[in-house]
This record gives C-alpha cells, structure tokens and sequence, in this order.
C-alpha cells in the first residue's frame, strides 16, 4: 500500500468514525433519563424486614415447578439487573420456564445498617424471607438461587439450615477465595489480589472512616479490573451502541444500572473481605455465623453449581471449588460462556431453561 | 461595723509588719565572748554565699528536670523531628501518621481548666498534604507507565511487520493499542507498586476523613447538633434491639408450628 493509498484510507476511517460520532450523537439527543427504565417486569410486594424487601415476579397461572425458588443476588450492585429489559430479563425468563420466582431486594443500606453482618444477613433477613415464603406456599422447605455472594449466603444458609432448602442453585459464587493463587490469570481474581495487598488493620480503618462500603468504591475496583474497557466506554462503546435505538437503550439501561451502587454494609463488609477474601475461613471450615460454624458438609441437598470460565470478577476455579465440599449425593456443574453479568442480561434463554428444567426433576 | 465600713480600714504600715531583727538576734548576743568572735564571720560567710547556694540549688534543680525531659521525651521526639527531613515521608503519605506519633511522645495529662494541647488543629492539614504527596507518587507511576505502553505497542508494531502482517489501517493501529493498553495496566494492577499505592491512598483517605470527622463533630457540639459518633451508638442500640425482635419473632414462629402440629391430635382426642 503506497502512502498516498494509506493517507487516503486513514482520513475515510475518520470520516467514518466522525459519522458514526454524529449518528450516536442524535440518538442520545432524543433520550431523556425518564425513557431508561428497568426492572419493569410486574411483581408484588411480599413483606420488610427492616430495609429489606421480599419481591415475587407476577406470573400468570400455576408454576411448573412446585417449589418455590428465592433469588438472592449480591450486595454489590443491585438485583434489578436480572430484570434489566423484556427481552434480557433473567427472572422474566425463570418465570416462563415454569418456576415461581422470590426475589432478595437488599435495598440501599444507609449508615444506620452498618452493624448487619453475616448473621443478620443470613439467619435474620434471608430465614425470616425464607419462613414467608414456606407460610404463603404450606411448605417445609424451599429452592435456593444464589448469585455471587447472594451464592456465598445461600450457600452459608443452606449449611445452616439444611432443612429448610429443598435444591441449592449457585451461580458465579466463590467458595475458595485462594483458588485464584492456583492459576493466576490476568484477567480474573484482581479483587483476591487486592484484598489480600491490605492489611487487617487497613479494612478496620476503612469501615471505621465510612462505616458502610460506599458503593463507589466498589465501581472502582470493578473499574480497575477491566481498564480499557473502563477508559473507552464513553469514546468506543457509547459510539458503537449509538448506531442503533435497541443498542443504545441496551447499553443505557446498563449504565442505569451500573451508576445504581448501594452502600455495603460495614459489618459484612467487614467479614465478606477479612473472613473470607483474606483468611478464606469458608473452607478451612472456620467461618462462624451467629455463634456457629458454617459446615459445608451439612449441605445434602440437591446442588446445582453455575460457572463461567471467561468470569473476570470470580475467578472459575474459586467457583468449581464447591464441587467434593459438600456431603450432597446429586451435584451438578453447568460451565456457562459469558461475563460475570453477562450471563444474567443476554437475550439466551439457555441458562434459565436449564436451570428450570434441573428443578423439574429434584 | 458594716462591710463597706471594714473596707474602709487602711491596711495595717508596712513598717509596723516589718521583722525586728533586733529582738530576733538578742538570744544571739547572749553567746560567749570565744563564740561571739567566731559567730558574726560564718554568719557573714553564709550569708554572703546564700544566694550562690540557692542559685546553684535551683540549677541543680533545673538540671535534673533537664535530665529527665530529655530521657522521657527528648530522645524520641528528636528522632521523631529527624524523620521530617526525609523527602519520603512527604511523598509516601507519612506525615499524618508521624503527626500522631509526636502527639503520644508530647502528649500531657488532662487539666480540668486548660485547653487541651493536642495536636488536632493541624493534623487535618497534615493528612490533606499526605493526599497531595500521593497525588505526586501516582503522577510519578504513572508516566512511566504510559512510556512503558509505548514501547509495549512499537514492539508489537515490530513484530507484526516482521511476521509479514504490518498495520494498514488506523482502525487496525487503535485496536492494537487498545489490548497493549490494557494488557499493561492490568498487569500494572496486580503489581506490588500499585498495592503499595492503593494501601497507601487508603490510609491517607480514610485517616483525612478521621480528622475532619472530629473537626466536624467539635462544630457540631458548637451547634448543640448530634454527631456522628452519637448517631453511630443510636445504630448500635437500634441494631441490638432489631436482633431481639427477630429472635422474638422466630421463637414465635416455632412455637405457633408446634401449636399448629399439636392441634389435630388434642382436637381426635
């Protein structure tokens, strides 16, 4: 290619680009914030306990599947990303598949949460969601969802109250919070080597200062794990969704969700990166909650254990380290391709048939 | 006599209040004649040497305390005063934490009717200069870095043009240096210098907004306004009270299931 040949080439590709800046340009001039709504499939309200609120997904008609199912999702960002629009709704799916689908909203923990820990957490909001929801459906006992580390506590709350969990889902959870040291990998487990780059007294002086973990600081450090990505959201990715009104309002309602960061409370906080991103006491079999032990072994349930090998946020391995922990006859693996959250918002409805269909039969 | 009549009485001369060193000395010269030659010449010596006596008594004094400053407190604060020349502990956010070391070694204990003489009036600007050194540290990562890429991005550049597959399009050029970009910063990210940075603003952060808390909580009392360390120990009892309620309530839950199992059987009986 001669240089006269490359220079015209080069001032097309920027034409080019200079077109599609102006295209995304309008799109985003015709969208208001009041246009960008998510989590708009129909649910009613269950009941509170203090700030938190038991959600269930309207559905028409009776459930395939019997048993009730309670999806709890992280403290980290909020649950309404599993519902982030029609046609990428997580929940929506579930509910056509045929389950009858509970949701844990943690809600936007103010400082007066800073004292819930894991106790709280675990033995009082998600027992007294779970003794609910058995009342309203005459039930013993009912399927866990877990996402994350909703997956740590459901999973912690199963081995705790093992007769009241019927199936155990995990999904994207991290169970050993070292495994990451096994296989380093560039783009998985920066939130273990950053953890484990302070000192207990530095977590200490953290809470002490905030309180609760703004949701900021969370942003951050999910920032810093992807750091291109991070650095060309608003110059490469906005200009990419632009060119199409799907596109756009897609990556707009992930940005909805994404500027959405609720506090973590300071107590949890506190035993979510000491106990276990620093010590990983879950499975040296040291983890104490509410005065007793977590013992995985007490899980005989049915488990389901969701992963993803491309997961940049938990590391595979961390997940897959579930599997011989648990004393459970039926445990499943399912790997899944896609990102930490991308499983959860992609228009496929293979993990949620899939899951559906695992329900169907325990 | 009335009060203002009292106040009226002069006070008593001066001359009237004066010793009588007359009436003192007459057991003196009731010595003996040997005595009375011997007495009047130590006398005079001691006299004449009692201001030097009680000067040297008061430098003895002042020497000693000298003495003991120095082995309580002199020998850390001067090493102490020493770190202040060391350029790192501008740049590595170590003034704040110096500062606090300097107010336990010159720290007092507490008097009822004198201010407190600590250091909280400038340990907030301490830890405000311990973020901007940061700030410096992070600049001086970060351009090196930014070089680094670089180099990172003309090598690759190289290599594809050796391996017969050179760059054509700009387009092709910016993807390129979008993966050597954050190929590099990932890997700057899960450095040892970057932990030492990020620990580092961590302590400056969180120490500077330790210091305005308590400048803010010392405005508040002013205000007759609730602080945060009040409304910290509100959540705390309201948390403590919340918990009794949920185990109230489980109880009663439990015993309303065993009531509701027990039911059928009293009801066949």
């Amino acid at each position: 290619m001669s240089a006269d040949d490359r220079l015209l080439s080069a001032w097309s590709e920027l034409a080019d680009f200079s077109k599609r800046v102006a295209l995304a340009t309008s799109a985003l001039a015709t969208v208001r914030e009041a246009d960008v709504k998510i989590a708009e499939t129909p649910r009613e309200e269950i009941c509170r306990i203090g700030g938190r609120t038991l959600h269930r997904i309207a559905r028409a008609g009776a459930a395939r599947i019997r048993t009730p199912v309670l999806v709890t999702y992280a403290m980290v960002g909020h649950w309404n990303v599993l519902d982030l629009q029609e046609d990428r709704s997580f929940l929506r799916n579930l509910v056509e598949a045929g389950c009858d689908i509970y949701v844990t909203d943690w809600g936007h923990p103010t400082l007066a949460d800073q004292f819930d820990d894991f106790h709280d957490l675990i033995n009082g909001y998600l027992d007294g969601f779970v003794d609910v929801i058995c009342e309203r459906h005459g039930l013993a006992c009912i399927s866990l969802l877990g996402i994350c580390q909703g997956g740590l506590l459901s999973l912690c709350y199963a081995a705790l109250h093992p007769d009241k969990v019927s199936n155990l889902i995990t999904a994207v959870t991290p169970v050993d919070f070292h495994a990451d040291q096994t296989e380093e990998r560039l783009d998985s487990g920066f939130m273990n080597v950053w953890t484990r780059s302070l000192t207990s007294e530095d977590i200490d002086l953290l809470i002490k200062a905030m309180g609760n973990i703004p949701g900021e600081v969370g942003g951050t450090t999910f920032s810093l794990m992807t750091p291109l990505r991070t650095l060309a959201k608003y110059n490469l990715t906005l200009v990419q969704a632009g060119q199409s009104a799907d596109a756009l309002m897609n990556f707009l309602r992930m940005e909805k969700w994404l500027s959405d960061r609720p506090d973590h409370t300071g107590a949890a906080a506190q035993q979510w990166l000491k106990e276990l991103y620093q010590e990983n006491k879950l499975v040296r079999g040291e983890l104490s909650i509410g005065g007793r032990l977590v013992d995985l072994n007490a899980i005989d349930m049915p488990v389901l254990n969701i992963y993803s090998e491309t997961d940049t946020v938990i590391h595979p391995l961390a997940s897959k380290a579930l599997r011989g922990r648990v004393a459970s006859k039926d445990y499943t693996e399912l790997p899944v391709s896609g990102g930490h959250i991308g499983i959860f918002v992609a228009r496929s409805k293979k993990l949620s048939n899939s899951i559906a269909d695992w329900l169907a039969k325990h | 006599m009335t009060k203002s009549a009292q106040a009226a009485e002069p006070f008593p001369n001066r001359e009237e209040l004066a010793p009588r060193p007359a009436a003192a000395a007459a057991p003196a010269t009731e010595a003996t004649a040997a005595d009375a030659t011997a007495a009047p010449a130590s006398d005079y010596l001691e006299q004449l040497f009692a201001p030097w006596t009680a000067m040297a008594g008061m430098w003895n004094a002042w020497l000693q305390t000298a003495e003991v400053v120095s082995r309580e407190r002199g020998l850390e604060s001067s090493k102490l005063l020493n770190r202040l020349w060391d350029p790192e502990l501008w740049r590595a956010g170590g003034l704040a934490p110096l500062l606090q070391e300097m107010q336990e070694v010159f720290s007092l204990p507490r008097f009822a009717d004198l201010p407190s003489f600590d250091f909280s009036a400038i340990k907030s600007s301490a830890s405000m200069l311990d973020l901007m050194g940061l700030v410096q540290q992070y600049m001086a990562v970060s351009i090196p870095l930014w070089l680094l890429m670089s180099r990172n991005f003309q090598g690759e550049i190289a290599q594809r043009a050796d391996a017969g597959k050179a760059i054509k399009t700009p387009g092709e050029a910016l993807d390129l240096w979008n993966n050597v970009v954050d190929r590099t910063l990932m890997e700057f990210n899960r450095s040892g210098d970057f932990a030492r940075l990020q620990q580092r603003l961590l302590r400056a952060l969180t120490g500077y907004r330790l210091e305005l808390r308590q400048f803010g909580e010392k405005s508040s009392q002013l205000l007759d306004m609730p602080t945060r360390s009040e409304m910290t120990e509100v959540y705390r009892r309201m948390h403590s009270m919340q918990r009794e309620l949920q185990e109230l309530r489980q109880q009663v839950r439990t015993l309303r299931r065993h009531v509701t199992v027990a039911a059928p059987s009293k009801g066949g009986s």
